[in-house]
């Protein structure tokens, strides 16, 4: 009877100490790469590409998601072709902060004069897939904003391994029709064939065309809940 | 169907091949197979007849024990009431009682002034000594004619006169002193009203007191003597005591949720958002705890203060550590109420600053942001729905004490209904147990009923055949054997 207090003090400590102490080690977090193609034939696209991550990336990520952006250009297995690489701190009103100054310098980035002959492709989703694999989230999805059209550069060599995307989904979305794509579109649709098959072989969780970027946001959402 | 065709091309004949092995075989082993259906039905049918037994006992037991503890609840219900009346009488009467005697002194105050304003009332008449025998003297003097007895007279005239005027003034100042008297007397008679109006009161007081303790002590005899008709009427008002609980405790539960809502998104600052328990977000996580340990502090402070019984060890504590854990009780939901109200506010600003950064993303100009955020309505609003929330979520510990005082008794009689219902069905299973059974045996029977009819006629000829041998054997032996 002299204890009368010990059983209210250690409820409340229990309870208090219940959503710090169950941890959950599933991971919930989401990192999405970006690969931004500024090869010629794409370069006219950059101001439409960064609207569309400002309207339905930036917004619907997450305190703790992880953004990285990367440019396709000759050589992209360069780590200078990282543009962009921020992980939203945990409170809401700061990562509200991190997403407006990675807006400007989205903004800054479509600005910039920029043109390469050639357009590596797998060397920035090289790349991007060793950010990917080094963050260990728990969804990682790799956007390609391109024409999907690869021409690399005399000498340089990509080969794709097999766990090269393990876990990861890639999108490629607003992808640009070349003028040879408009005359016969099975090259266009063979193009993308062979990414799909490319991709999947190489480890990859899910290959997706998205044409309407609209659409994107609930993708991220879906592949977020797994 | 076919596989069991002895001649799959010829199925009328393979189907009279079964029907005719199976009749023959059923035929052969009727008398185990008829032992079997019947112990069969019969150990069913005892089975089903003791589950329902069982339940019947069952629910007659549990029924037996609810209304005990229906009718300990309802005594104790009524003692309680009973006592707390009783106290509350007590307690005024002595009250009632200290205030009667200053009523009392008042009152005879009162009256003591009264009876002094009455005899200063009183009138007196002026009286002027030797005065009359004066004037008889003077009148009894002849008139001479003499100017000095004249002047003597008038002299005498003016001076009676005078006396007369000053009389008369001294009998209006009496006059007016004792009306002003008289109206002092006027309070007086009020306030001996207004004392006698309370005491009507007070005994009118004492008289309801008294008819509501002559209630519940009807009340209480009733449930001693009449007992089957005070646990109908204690399980009708348990059931709808757990009705309005269960409502009220609906009603609490969607203040709990506007709580929760208004406090899950704020939480996201105060907490790692990232983090997750079991897929849940721990802000939102942390949100309910907050809006449940409202409720848990509103119990022990409902507890404190005597209105709810939901841990019984709190109430037999002294009275100080009691107090001391009512203050701790306030403070913790002061405390809570004041960082909810803050957490709404805060609420209203992640709001705002959301719709900047999307409208911003959107690329749209700042002006449209700034029209959105310039009425303090909704901050105000939310602010005083954070800080007046728990003090109502606290209040839940009395619907819930209720619905589990009330809760038990109803459970307790839908379990009495089921375990009848259940003893009524497993009887009557029992029934159609046993005459399925009796069925059976005769359908097994008409199945086999040509084999049988042969071996009837079969065991007919054979007795008949018995019998002739057995007349004729008696026809060769000597008359008076075949009898024996």
């Amino acid at each position: 009877m002299k204890e009368w207090y010990r059983f209210p003090a250690l409820v409340m400590v229990l309870v208090l100490s219940c959503p710090l102490a169950c941890s959950d080690d599933t991971r919930y977090d989401q990192a999405i790469c970006v690969l931004i193609d500024v090869s010629g034939t794409y370069a006219d696209q950059r101001e439409e590409v960064v609207r569309i991550l400002k309207r339905e990336v930036l917004p619907g990520m997450e305190p703790g998601d992880t953004l990285l952006v990367i440019r396709i250009d000759g050589e992209s297995y360069e780590r200078d072709n990282l543009e962009a690489l921020l992980t939203l701190d945990a409170r809401p009103s700061h990562a509200n902060a991190q997403k407006l100054a990675l807006a400007r310098q989205l903004d800054s980035l479509a600005e910039r004069e920029m043109a390469t002959p050639h357009t590596d492709i797998p060397g920035a989703m090289m790349l991007g897939g060793e950010y990917l694999r080094e963050l260990a989230s728990g969804s990682r999805v790799m956007l390609v904003f391109s024409d999907m059209e690869e021409d690399l550069a005399p000498g340089t060599r990509r080969g794709l391994r097999e766990d090269e995307f393990d876990e990861v989904s890639v999108v490629a979305i607003n992808v640009k029709r070349l003028r040879g794509d408009n005359s016969d579109p099975e090259v266009f649709r063979t193009r993308l064939a062979d990414w799909e098959r490319r991709v999947l072989a190489s480890g990859g969780r899910d290959w997706r065309t998205i044409m309407d970027p609209t659409r994107l946001a609930a993708y991220l959402g879906e592949m977020r809940s797994g | 169907m076919q596989s069991i065709y002895l001649w799959p091309d010829n199925a009328l004949a393979s189907i009279f091949a079964v029907w005719l092995v199976s009749v023959v075989f059923l035929w052969a082993a009727r008398e185990p197979m008829l032992r079997l259906l019947s112990t069969l039905g019969n150990g069913l049918a005892e089975g089903l007849a003791s589950i329902g037994g069982s339940c019947a006992a069952a629910a007659k037991e549990l029924q037996q024990r609810s209304r005990e503890v229906l009718l300990a609840a309802g005594t104790r219900d009524a003692q309680g009431r009973l006592d707390r009346e009783l106290q509350r009488v007590d307690s005024g009467f002595s009250k009632q009682l200290g205030h009667y005697s200053q009523i009392h002194r008042r009152l005879d105050d009162q009256l003591l002034a009264l009876e002094q304003d009455y005899q200063a009332c009183g009138i007196a008449p002026l009286e002027i000594p030797g005065w009359s025998a004066a004037v008889e003297a003077i009148a009894g003097i002849p008139l001479s004619g003499d100017p000095n007895i004249q002047k003597v007279l008038e002299g005498i005239k003016r001076s009676s006169q005078d006396a007369e005027r000053k009389a008369l003034q001294s009998f209006r100042e009496d006059s007016a002193r004792r009306h002003k008297t008289l109206g002092t007397m006027l309070p007086c008679w009020k306030a001996i009203r207004s004392s006698l109006t309370r005491m009507q009161d007070r005994v009118g007081l004492a008289l309801e007191s008294s008819a509501r303790i002559n209630s519940f002590v009807e009340d209480y005899e009733k449930l001693r003597q009449n007992r089957e008709e005070a646990a109908r009427a204690l399980t009708y008002s348990a059931t709808k005591l757990c009705l309005v609980a269960a409502l009220v405790l609906g009603i609490a539960l969607g203040g709990a949720f506007i709580n929760f809502q208004l406090i899950a998104l704020p939480m996201s600052e105060l907490v790692p958002a990232g983090a997750r328990i079991g897929g849940l977000p721990v802000s939102t996580i942390s949100a309910l705890v907050l809006v449940l340990m409202e409720a848990a502090i509103g119990i022990f402070l409902m507890d404190m203060l005597g209105i709810t019984e939901l841990f019984p060890k709190l109430a037999t504590i002294p009275r100080s550590r009691r107090r001391l854990i009512l203050g701790l009780a306030l403070a913790g939901l002061f405390f809570l109420a004041a960082v909810e109200s803050s957490l709404a506010i805060l609420r209203e600003q992640i709001v705002e600053a959301e719709a900047v950064l999307k409208l911003s993303l959107a690329g749209e100009g700042p002006r449209i942001v700034q029209s959105a955020s310039q009425s303090a309505i909704p901050v105000v609003g939310q602010a005083v729905l954070g800080f007046v929330l728990p003090w109502v979520l606290a209040l839940v510990a009395v619907p819930l004490e209720m619905l589990l005082d009330s809760g038990r008794h109803l459970l307790a009689a839908l379990g009495v209904l089921t375990l009848a219902a259940l003893s009524h069905l497993a009887n009557g299973g029992s029934h159609v147990v046993r005459h399925a059974s009796t069925m059976a045996a005769s359908l097994y029977d008409v199945y086999v009923s040509i084999p049988l009819r042969i071996e009837a006629l079969a065991r007919g000829a054979e007795g008949a055949r018995q019998d002739r041998r057995y007349n004729v054997s008696g026809q060769d032996k000597a008359p008076g054997e075949g009898a024996i």
